[in-house]
């Protein structure tokens, strides 16, 4: 707990309002729900490296073994009782074969450190392998908030539920002073809230974009989003689109 | 042969009515005496037929089948230029030579009959060069070489590109050890240096001078216009320029920039009520539009060309009778090179008008104009080897045959840059070569040589081989998308390039300049910009990243100098005169032994300027230290930007004298150097290069290209990932070296610094002062990453909510503390 004030006092996390619940937006991309003692990563494309390796790209494929350090330093943070990872968690569907066994390791290791941990499938990793540890869920529904890769469409939302979502990996950009500051956000309307990615060689889509009226209530701008930038969490106001 | 000539080539001199001059007797002595010579000349000399008059000779009494001499341009244009020149005395001598060119746009076919069959004289370029070396048949189509001319050494030794092209003649020496080398130079202020890197390590060429008996008329272009305080671009001037053209029988219209030249040109278009033929001709436009103008210009339809440096090397274009220098000159020398191109004869005096960007080119246009007056000239310092390059070579000699290190790191020797290098630097190099070194070594992708049965190396697959003959050479261009002219549907021309960068800010609809003309965006389809021609208003202006030509530092102390002399300012433009007599009552004219350094507020935040006139690697360099201490310091800077006189740091809060006096200080150069040079965004810049040069990644893969931002968004990632895995790794030494080799210049500041302790003239202004108007509005700035952009962050960033939240948060998680 102390962890966690000393983070907020730093501005390495902010606090934020959704859902009529209080949250915890971490700098490194992570979002923290005290109320149930929850801990969700999004879109954290393990293997992403390798996987473009395949395709000649000459990158180190080390991404792994840094997206599970960020994860570890999350989980000494906040201690969580749960972990949601929201989709996208494997970024292919030969990934699984391809994390190496020390990676494979860590990982393991790090999911018995928590009780409960629960994959949520996306577009990327729709199908994960049989005894694979952890739940696999499509959505899960937990304090009228539902937790999914993609948006939900309105039928399948009851009109007090919530939802987080990721897929999108939102960044944002403002300018002041003539300056233009860049990063990667949060963003909520009144009902959704959409997360950034987690890994670490996963690109952005600005918030600006086109993709994101479809998502988040167009009418009632400005959003609200937690901008992270130099390892600091910054709440701000979209400009209305 | 002795050095007096065959009857066939007296004969032929005499029809032309020429005299065999000195120097080129006594290139054909140096040929027979076996002496490796280096020819400095100015242009108009014959200095290119000086170089060939021995093989020709030597090619008439002794003919051979095969290559006898090679010559080595820097520009591949020159190499169908010196066809010409060279065809014409063969053919009307009737001797028995043949002659071709072998450059990147020699078709297939031709290239691999050259290697069987090659002929007398081949005329190509350093990269095609080292492409030729790197096959197995290298060894027989040299075996009868007897000389390599290189024209233009002044233009190629002093870069990377100069390296790269001794390591070349160094790996040609070892083939066939029984070859001299002749070096052609424009003048230049120290010949010694590059008689070093003509020759051998240890044996430098032999240095012949032909002094210039003129020298060129040069003025300020007069105008009745206004000198705009900044930009570059001189377009106030176009009217002006416009009735020199007019007055002129022949004008070669010189500009600094790509999209300078599309400017000048699109304005001389729109004052030219005469309809005079006026071309356009630079780098970017694509080889068919430039091989047109070539020929409008060789047969004289021509009354002007505005043009970039693309054609200030050796070209000829018969009679300019005017040279226009648009914007800074930049450098005496390459002044005098574009100067040259008029008039091209020795003995008549080069005629050409300077036509400054704003108030402070003038000032370094007046410097230049003295400059030539008292016949100095600037001297670029030569520099070691860029070891980027190392690992290329020996990929390129092992794909010619096995290789052992004693053998390749003896080569390396043989190059002059090279004669310093350590075995233990070439061994890790050799290592990289290999497998990528240490941290990359696990990687199959960076697998390029393996053992074969006699315990030398060979490259791993074909697959190596082929991705390094198509990435041979030390020219990183950045990431361009061709042009492609729309007529109907998606048909039409390709007339040149643009860069990546530009392509992907238009959105259809919008307009710019290119090719002389006003094209509509269209789209990107298959890596091609397509645009059709349209009238728009305001069209953008493509521009090319390096298209800034650095001061010579030679130059920027004859400004300084110029300041410190008022009595030499009647010469200047009236408007420059009063600039800077409203710079002298508003705040302070630099002087010569002292810093000046202003600070105002200006545009919501405080400007920190710093006259330096110390050039922009060390500007870039200051920059960067001086914001990271500001950083530390809590003064929340935001960005710096540079020019060759001065550096201006933009910061959120006002800063006290005491506070500047203490960043301007030679403690900053402290261990913290280090640290912060690694971090900062220009590093990966280098690293791109580097990575790129030494064949660690490339551009040209199965013959299409990357975009840049692939390139970039791989090569910063193994150059994170190697500083946290590998902070040793050999790469990250090159690229430190090559950043200092090629952006700072950390020596000149620590110099700099020490100099002027307690030499600071401090100025605290109300507002900007004229002087610095010319270097605040230098778009291009650094970001500088830290306090300042949090401190805006943290304004934007009102969140009232928070606070009441903090308590809840703390309920909810004791809440939960209990609960376990």
């Amino acid at each position: 707990m102390q962890k966690i004030e000393q983070r907020i006092t730093h501005q390495r996390a902010c606090l934020w309002r959704f859902a009529q619940q209080a949250w915890v937006v971490d700098s490194m991309g992570a979002l923290f729900w005290p109320k149930q003692g929850l801990l969700i990563f999004s879109d954290l494309h393990f293997e992403k490296g390798s996987y473009l390796a395949q395709h000649g790209n000459p990158i180190p494929t080390l991404d792994t073994r840094q997206t599970l350090v960020l994860m570890q330093q999350l989980i000494d943070i906040y201690c969580p009782d749960m972990v949601v990872c929201l989709g996208d968690s494997f970024h292919d569907r030969r990934a699984f074969q391809r994390l190496n066994t020390d990676d494979q390791d860590t990982l393991f290791e790090l999911m018995q450190a928590v009780p409960r941990w629960v994959w949520v499938v996306g577009n990327h990793d729709p199908e994960f392998p049989d005894n694979f540890p952890g739940e696999v869920v499509t959505t899960l529904l937990l304090d009228q908030v539902i937790f999914s890769h993609e948006p939900i469409s309105d039928d399948d939302m009851q009109p007090e539920q919530f939802a987080i979502i990721g897929h999108f990996h939102p960044k944002m950009q403002i300018t002041r002073k003539r300056q233009t500051l860049r990063g990667k956000c949060f963003v909520h309307d009144e009902r959704i809230m959409i997360m950034p990615s987690l890994g670490v060689y996963t690109g952005g889509l600005d918030i600006t974009d086109e993709a994101f009226l479809d998502v988040l209530n167009a009418d009632k701008q400005p959003w609200s989003c937690v901008m992270c930038m130099q390892d600091k969490a910054y709440v701000v106001n979209t400009r209305p689109a | 042969m002795s050095s007096s000539m065959p009857d066939v080539f007296l004969q032929w001199f005499a029809q032309k009515q020429w005299q065999l001059r000195d120097y080129q007797a006594h290139m054909l002595g140096a040929f027979t005496r076996r002496e490796s010579t280096l020819l400095i000349a100015p242009t108009g000399a014959g200095k290119t037929l000086s170089g060939f008059l021995p093989t020709l000779v030597d090619l008439h009494e002794q003919p051979i089948t095969g290559l006898h001499t090679l010559y080595i341009s820097p520009l591949k244009a020159l190499t169908h230029d010196i066809e010409r020149n060279l065809t014409q005395p063969i053919e009307q001598m009737g001797l028995d030579i043949t002659v071709e060119t072998r450059t990147g746009d020699t078709p297939a076919h031709k290239r691999a009959r050259q290697r069987k069959k090659p002929p007398n004289i081949l005329l190509t370029t350093p990269e095609s060069l080292m492409l030729m070396l790197s096959y197995v048949d290298a060894k027989n189509m040299f075996k009868h070489l007897r000389s390599v001319i290189i024209d233009e050494v002044h233009n190629l030794a002093p870069n990377k590109r100069g390296d790269f092209t001794t390591l070349a003649l160094a790996r040609l020496q070892s083939i066939q050890p029984d070859f001299i080398r002749f070096g052609l130079s424009a003048t230049v202020a120290e010949p010694a240096l590059l008689a070093n890197w003509l020759g051998v390590s240890g044996e430098p060429a032999q240095v012949h001078l032909c002094p210039s008996v003129t020298k060129p008329q040069v003025q300020l272009l007069p105008t009745k216009a206004h000198i705009p305080f900044g930009g570059h671009m001189a377009t106030y001037a176009i009217d002006d320029i416009y009735t020199q053209v007019v007055n002129a029988q022949t004008a070669l219209v010189f500009v600094n920039t790509r999209a300078q030249a599309e400017l000048i040109f699109q304005g001389l278009w729109e004052v030219n009520d005469q309809n005079l033929p006026i071309a356009l001709y630079h780098g970017a436009l694509s080889k068919e539009q430039r091989h047109k103008t070539e020929n409008m210009m060789a047969k004289g339809l021509l009354r002007a060309i505005v043009t970039t440096s693309a054609l200030e090397l050796g070209i000829d274009w018969g009679d300019v009778e005017l040279v226009i220098q648009v914007g800074a000159p930049k450098g005496v020398s390459r002044l005098l090179q574009r100067i040259g191109r008029s008039n091209h004869t020795l003995d008549t005096p080069s005629k050409a008008l300077l036509v400054p960007g704003n108030r402070f080119e003038a000032l370094e246009s007046l410097s230049a104009m003295h400059a030539i007056e008292r016949g100095e000239l600037d001297s670029e310092p030569m520099v070691s080897g860029a070891l980027d390059i190392i690992p290329q070579f020996i990929i390129n000699c092992a794909c010619a045959g096995a290789i052992q290190p004693d053998e390749v790191y003896a080569q390396c020797l043989d190059a002059a840059p090279y004669g310093g290098l350590e075995r233990v630097t070439f061994d890790k190099l050799w290592q990289f070569s290999i497998d990528g070194g240490n941290a990359l070594s696990g990687y199959e992708r960076f697998q390029r040589l393996v053992p074969d049965e006699t315990g030398g190396l060979v490259p791993a697959s074909k697959r190596v081989i082929m991705r390094h003959r198509q990435n041979i050479g030390t020219i990183i261009e950045a990431g361009r998308l061709k042009v492609k002219r729309i007529r109907r549907a998606h048909t039409g021309k390709i007339i040149g390039e643009v860069e990546e960068y530009f392509a992907q800010q238009l959105v259809p609809g919008d307009s710019f300049l290119f090719a002389g003309e006003c094209l509509v965006f269209e789209g990107i389809k298959d890596m091609c910009v397509e645009a059709r021609p349209g009238k728009k208003r305001e069209p953008k202006i493509p521009s090319f990243a390096g298209g800034q030509m650095p001061l010579s530092s030679y130059l920027a102390d004859a400004v300084r100098d110029l300041l410190a002399h008022p009595e030499r300012w009647h010469d200047l433009p009236d408007l420059v005169q009063e600039w800077l007599g409203l710079q002298a009552e508003f705040s302070t004219i630099p002087q010569p032994n002292k810093v000046l350094i202003e600070h105002f507020p200006y545009r919501q935040a405080y400007y920190t300027l710093i006259y330096t006139f110390e050039g922009r690697k060390t500007n870039q360099t200051l920059g960067m230290l001086m914001t990271k201490r500001m950083e530390k310091y809590g003064l929340k800077p935001l960005s710096f930007s540079i020019t060759d006189y001065g550096l201006s740091i933009c910061s959120l809060t006002v800063l006290t004298q005491t506070q500047i006096l203490s960043l301007f200080n030679p403690d900053i150069l402290g261990d913290e150097l280090e640290d912060w040079m690694l971090a900062s965004p220009m590093l990966k810049r280098s690293f791109r290069h580097v990575a790129m040069v030494s064949g660690l990644t490339e551009q040209q893969y199965h013959g299409t290209r990357k975009t840049m931002k692939q390139v970039t968004f791989s090569t910063d990632l193994i150059y994170d990932t190697l500083r946290e895995h590998d902070p040793d790794h050999v790469l990250l030494e090159v690229t430190r070296e090559d950043a200092e080799r090629e952006l700072l210049d950390v020596r000149r500041l620590a110099d700099m610094l020490i100099r002027y302790v307690g030499k600071i003239q401090f100025v605290s202004l109300e507002k900007i002062s004229p002087m610095a108007i010319p270097i605040v509005l230098n778009v291009r700035s650094e970001v500088i990453k830290g306090g300042g952009r949090e401190a805006i962050m943290e304004q934007a960033s009102l969140y009232a909510e928070a606070e009441t939240m903090m308590d809840e948060v703390r309920a909810l998680l004791s809440e939960r503390a209990g609960l376990d």
